[in-house]
């Protein structure tokens, strides 16, 4: 058997085709995070066309395992992978479809399908607490290059101080003759909330200079109430995403003060 | 205790809920963990929510078919506090036919509330090897709610008297 006719047969080896009242139902040789094969419905013929659409769980299961579609960079990757298959999808009842295929488009179309929902299945890589952690990751590391070039020391995971072990930032950076600023990742409200604490704490209680930085994600990362309060109580509540850059060097002036980081 | 210690178990109390194809709503069937807070059903999906106690504890079970298509879900899980843990998913879908479960072996006091698929589970018979009914229902019938409310309350354990039409439809009945 040449290699072509091999390769051929892999890939149709999984594939099962059935026939039901309403069409067919044609199974992938891909496995989804359940275990169950991908499987793709063509709906019809009606009219001379067919339908094609999922078993309306794909983005339900997708939007339970914490990567909400309705959001703004998800929607969008949504709508962008859509797109490239030229599906769509119904957001009242919850299916994924691709209409109008005549007969002779019919097995192209299951194959693209087929592609879409394999790379819909991937979207759970998006989840939050996936996401939640590149976030964290970037932000971290984006601080230690920045704070290395300055030979600025940095802790991590440990209290500023005795006097406020209560409460520990993600990053201590310990400037030369500054005040120590205390750094969070907010990637929840109650890390937030922890960081106005200790604001309040070293300002009002323990009375130790200290700033206290948060960075969020995004604008909408977190609940608008807790948002506002955080940005008036702490000495700066920079967003992330689509400003990474101004993000790092927002920090760097409040590390070493508007002169020193314009020398840099 | 495992999952085949409720199915087999004394049942009280049982109560069958109307059908519904509206939204499933966190009250119905709850999943804090989850975002929404609720079991992912869409509106194409037809859905009945009953109760029953066993073993000293309450649960509930979750029929619902697909309103176009030949796919099935019935699942099982224990109401804990405001959560529900799931102990059992039966599903069947005609695009790779053949019923299946996916469930955890282990104790069900070790699954975590809130989850779909909590660490563990497994499908059972893995996609792929022998399955023993291959069909939805037997030739001729399509499902209603009639029918998949006993599929869901024969695989849960729970007694029910079913008509002749309904014995003639599934295939293990």
């Amino acid at each position: 058997m040449v290699l072509k006719e091999r390769i051929c047969e892999a890939f149709c080896e999984g594939v099962q085709v059935s026939t039901f009242k309403g069409g067919l139902a044609v199974s992938t040789s891909y496995l989804n995070a359940a275990g169950d094969r991908i499987g793709v419905y063509a709906l019809g013929p009606k009219n001379g066309v067919y339908k094609l659409v999922d078993n309306a769980l794909t983005v339900a299961f997708i939007e339970a395992e914490g990567a909400p579609l309705n959001s703004g960079a998800r929607r969008e990757t949504l709508n962008a992978i859509l797109a490239q298959h030229g599906a769509a999808y119904d957001d009242e009842m919850g299916e994924v479809f691709m209409d109008d295929i005549s007969e002779a488009d019919l097995p192209k179309a299951i194959l693209e399908f087929s592609a879409l929902l394999l790379r819909l299945n991937d979207m759970l890589l998006m989840t939050t607490d996936r996401v939640k952690n590149a976030f964290e990751d970037d932000v971290k590391e984006a601080i230690r290059t920045e704070m290395d070039k300055r030979h600025i020391r940095i802790v991590e995971d440990q209290p500023v101080s005795e006097d406020l072990k209560e409460i520990i930032p993600d990053m201590v950076i310990l400037p030369n003759g500054r005040e120590p600023v205390a750094l969070f990742v907010a990637t929840s409200e109650s890390r937030l909330w922890q960081a106005m604490h200790l604001r309040l704490l070293a300002g009002y209680v323990k009375h130790t200079p200290l700033s206290v930085v948060a960075v969020l994600e995004a604008d909408n990362s977190l609940s608008q109430k807790v948002r506002v309060l955080a940005d008036n109580r702490l000495d700066a509540l920079p967003r992330y995403r689509n400003g990474e850059h101004d993000t790092i060097q927002r920090i760097v002036r409040l590390v070493v003060g508007n002169e020193a980081a314009s020398l840099h | 205790m495992r999952v085949g210690s409720i199915i087999k178990g004394h049942k009280a109390n049982i109560s069958a809920g109307p059908w519904s194809e509206e939204k499933l709503r966190s009250k119905d069937f709850p999943l804090l963990k989850k975002k929404g807070r609720v079991y992912p059903v869409t509106r194409r999906w037809r859905w009945q929510i009953s109760s029953f106690e066993a073993v000293g504890r309450k649960f509930r079970v979750m029929a619902s078919y697909h309103s176009l298509l030949p796919e099935f879900m019935a699942v099982l899980a224990e109401d804990v506090g405001q959560d529900c843990r799931i102990l059992a998913r039966w599903e069947f879908h005609e695009s790779h036919g053949g019923w299946h479960a996916h469930s955890c072996c282990e104790d069900i006091d070790k699954q975590t509330p809130g989850l779909v698929k909590t660490a563990g589970t497994v499908r059972i018979p893995a996609a792929g090897t022998y399955h023993r009914h291959r069909n939805l229902l037997n030739e001729g019938y399509d499902m209603n709610d009639k029918i998949a409310t006993a599929i869901a309350f024969d695989l849960c354990g729970l007694p029910q008297n079913y008509d002749m039409f309904v014995k003639s439809a599934v295939p293990w009945f």
